[in-house]
């Protein structure tokens, strides 16, 4: 990797971000080098064995780049503390700033039954699958805050990559701990987090470079819904610098303060969603019901979950509280590269044996935890659909490069379609020769068919020329254009992006936020009674059920969407039923309404 | 010229909706109606029928089949002249109309005693009204009816921080 250049420097200085943390927030981004130091540096046997290599206290950087042969399968890892008790790990909640988060209210009324369903599993799952243990957050907060009593900074690790004409550069914040699910009802804990924001700019030939687009990591989500341009009236900033509203515990990015509802997809589900996308099709082209938005995930399969970035607590950089401490990923002028981010190819943190390893410390950040390069790390322009977009500089070069390609096609298909004309026109002679020999019947046959086909590719080739060359001209025109191409609408590439709840979603009452705490309860306890009862319990569940949907549909304002999807499903039923009951009559009548009108056509042609 | 707005605007498969829901409701009627005069003939005496048939004089079945046809009816009529106005009180209420006579219908399927010209009235009717014309043409027929149909949720809500 090439050195960063001191232009180089100035620019990742220039554009480094803000990052606005949730009141509540127990870590905040941190150097490698004290987390190695309070480590203590494990392997992990395919079969679960556990030894210390290195104990907690005489860990260095030198020492965990040491060369190391352990058996095939195993996982070399960094345990960061030692968990608290219970005990501990309440009196630490009591006394820090966790005493005084709120989650606000709606937060369990904001999603479904079927959600709340899935956070209990997915709960009751992490008891057996293997989970950081409990007061290991507590832990991990003590000793880090301990450090910053020490001595106080808050650091991010800067890469400046050039790809596809863009400069982008990474700035990777490295976190202690992950403690989204004990602090903050979230899906996992681990030991160390790696998260990224990237500024992107444009790295013309002409004129020092200049930003374009963002894109903040969140979660294991990709795409185009990550990044957002740079003249995006929504986006906030101070000055050049992009403000980063983190969420509490889980350190994701985004670029709004708010209350989110990420989901996190079910293992499979992705196998159903050509099946659900087909469904939708049908029913909206085919039986031209009501469209909504394609589908991107099977909503039913993912579970959400409540995530805290509301900036409303400790802020670090440009003209914040705290400042940053610039770090490399790259050599720099007087400073080698950093020797652990090649030579240490194991986890940040416990592994726990988890088989969905949500729980597990990541490999970040730039291996993923098998060994493979991470595509943040190879792939800085792509992991976020940008590499579809040419930098500004390149726009015209992009246009001319296709306008050049279409011009190309043109040539060929009009070279193609001569041949053909000439072709048939051959033909077309000699069936007029033929017809005059009767003993050439035959043949004129044959020449009368291939002439009907030719005419039929024919005009398909045609067309596609008159289409591609009603392209050039508007192509043309945008090349043309002295100013450029118009940026157009900023939001134009989202398609489903994460925003934060609205005012009108988040008003809830008390009552709703009641009736979320208990209701599950109430349902599996309402399930059991019934079964037990054993007198017609099948209908006590329909009706227990069917009590549950109206009063979440009364609390959503959903009652009217709720009966039309209640009708609907009586009258796929019905329908089904009909079809059942008619199959045979049905199958008789499309029969004879098929029979009736190809004797119609025929008859019409006949008096033709 | 009030109509003929309504006309020009309001689709076809409104029209056609309307008009079945004004059929059903009629046909609804008459049926309560022939009841209510068997009723009324048997209570005035004007009607004899075979008492052994009668076998439980507490049996309500026939007044609430009887009622159940005039609700139906009634409910009928009135959502078929709302929505060829476009009222979206109309469609909602065609909505529960249907689903009341659809589960009805179901039940008596199960129960063994099948009523297939309600099911497929039903069936055509939700159809026709789930069509995202007939929904956008009483959406646009004016904003007090708007909030009486479930809209598609907003794709990008504006953001709420205020930093």
């Amino acid at each position: 990797m090439s050195p960063l250049t001191d232009a180089d420097l100035a620019l990742v200085r220039r554009f480094e971000p803000v990052l606005a943390f949730t009141h509540g927030e127990q870590f905040y981004p941190m150097d490698v080098e004290r987390y190695i130091a309070a480590a203590a540096l494990c392997v992990r046997r395919p079969d679960g064995a556990v030894t210390v290599l290195v104990p907690r206290g005489e860990l260095t950087v030198e020492r965990l780049i040491e060369p190391r042969t352990v058996a095939p399968g195993s996982i070399l890892y960094l345990h960061f503390v030692k968990p608290f008790g219970a005990a501990q790990a309440l009196a630490f909640r009591s006394s820090s700033s966790l005493h005084t988060f709120r989650p606000g209210r709606g937060r369990l009324a904001r999603v479904g039954l079927i959600s709340r369903l899935g956070d209990m599993l997915f709960f009751a799952a992490s008891v057996v699958r293997g989970r950081t243990p409990g007061g290991a957050a507590a832990a991990a907060a003590v000793r880090y805050q301990a450090e910053q009593a020490h001595d106080e900074h808050y650091c991010y690790y800067a890469r400046v990559v050039r790809q596809h004409g863009y400069l982008a550069i990474q700035y990777w914040f490295f976190y202690a701990f992950n403690d989204w699910r004990s602090s903050f009802d979230g899906v996992n804990d681990h030991e160390a987090d790696w998260e990224l924001v990237t500024v992107y700019l444009d790295d013309g030939p002409e004129g020092p470079p200049r930003p374009v687009w963002l894109a903040y990591s969140s979660h294991e989500f990709r795409g185009d819904d990550l990044r957002r341009r740079w003249d995006d009236p929504d986006l906030r900033r101070v000055g050049e610098h992009p403000v980063v509203f983190v969420s509490a515990g889980a350190h994701a990015n985004y670029f709004f303060a708010g209350d989110y509802l990420p989901s996190v997809p079910l293992p499979y589900a992705d196998r159903l969603l050509p099946i659900w996308q087909q469904a939708q099709r049908i029913w909206q082209r085919l039986l031209g019901q009501p469209a909504a938005e394609p589908a991107r995930s099977v909503g039913l399969l993912a579970i959400p979950f409540v995530e805290y970035a509301r900036g409303d607590g400790l802020r670090v950089g440009s003209e914040q509280a705290k400042e940053w401490r610039a770090r490399f990923l790259q050599a720099t002028p007087g400073h080698p590269e950093p020797p652990w981010l090649d030579s240490f190819r194991g986890c940040w943190g416990l592994v726990t044996g988890d088989p969905l390893a949500g729980e597990d410390g990541p490999a970040r950040p730039k291996y993923h935890r098998d060994g493979t390069l991470l595509d943040y790390w190879y792939n800085p322009v792509g992991w976020c659909g940008l590499d579809a977009v040419p930098p500004p500089h390149r726009e015209r070069d992009a246009l001319e490069e296709r306008l050049a390609q279409i011009r190309h096609a043109v040539a060929e298909q009009s070279a193609q379609v001569e041949r053909q004309v000439w072709a048939r026109m051959a033909l077309e002679r000699e069936l007029l020769v033929l017809r005059g020999l009767p003993d050439m019947a035959w043949r004129a046959a044959r020449v009368a068919a291939d002439l009907r086909a030719m005419n039929k590719s024919l005009a398909a080739q045609k067309l596609q020329l008159a289409a591609s060359e009603q392209a050039i001209r508007p192509l043309e025109r945008a090349v043309a254009w002295p100013g450029g191409l118009s940026p157009g609408d900023p939001r134009a590439h989202l398609r489903s992006p994460q925003l934060p709840f609205t005012p009108a979603e988040v008003r809830l009452s008390a009552l709703a936020e009641g009736w979320s705490a208990v209701s599950v309860s109430v349902v599996l306890l309402g399930t059991v009674v019934l079964s037990l009862l054993n007198l017609r319990w099948q209908i006590g569940l329909l009706a227990m059920f069917g009590i549950y949907t109206f009063v979440e549909a009364l609390f959503h304002r959903r009652v009217a969407r709720l009966v039309q999807a209640l009708v609907t499903a009586l009258a796929l039923v019905a329908a089904a039923v009909l079809a059942y009951t008619f199959a045979r009559p049905l199958a008789v009548a499309l029969l004879l309404g098929l029979g009736v009108l190809v004797v119609v056509d025929n008859l019409r042609k006949l008096r033709r | 010229m009030t109509q003929q707005i309504d006309r020009q605007r309001r689709p076809r498969a409104a029209t056609a909706l309307g008009w079945l829901l004004i059929v059903q409701g009629l046909l609804a009627l008459a049926i309560f109606g022939a009841l209510l005069a068997v009723l009324l003939a048997v209570q005035t005496g004007a009607l004899v029928v075979d008492l052994a048939k009668l076998s439980d004089p507490a049996d309500r079945g026939p007044v609430l089949l009887s009622a159940g046809a005039g609700l139906a009816g009634v409910f009928s009529l009135v959502s078929g002249v709302g929505l060829l106005r476009l009222q979206a009180w109309a469609w909602l209420l065609a909505l529960i109309t249907q689903g009341v006579l659809l589960l009805v219908a179901l039940i008596d399927y199960w129960l063994g005693s099948p009523d297939y010209l309600t099911l497929a009235l039903g069936v055509v009717q939700v159809y026709l009204l789930n069509r995202s014309d007939v929904q956008q043409a009483i959406r646009a027929a004016g904003p007090h009816t708007a909030e009486a149909l479930p809209s598609p949720p907003a794709a990008v809500p504006e953001p709420t921080d205020a930093v």
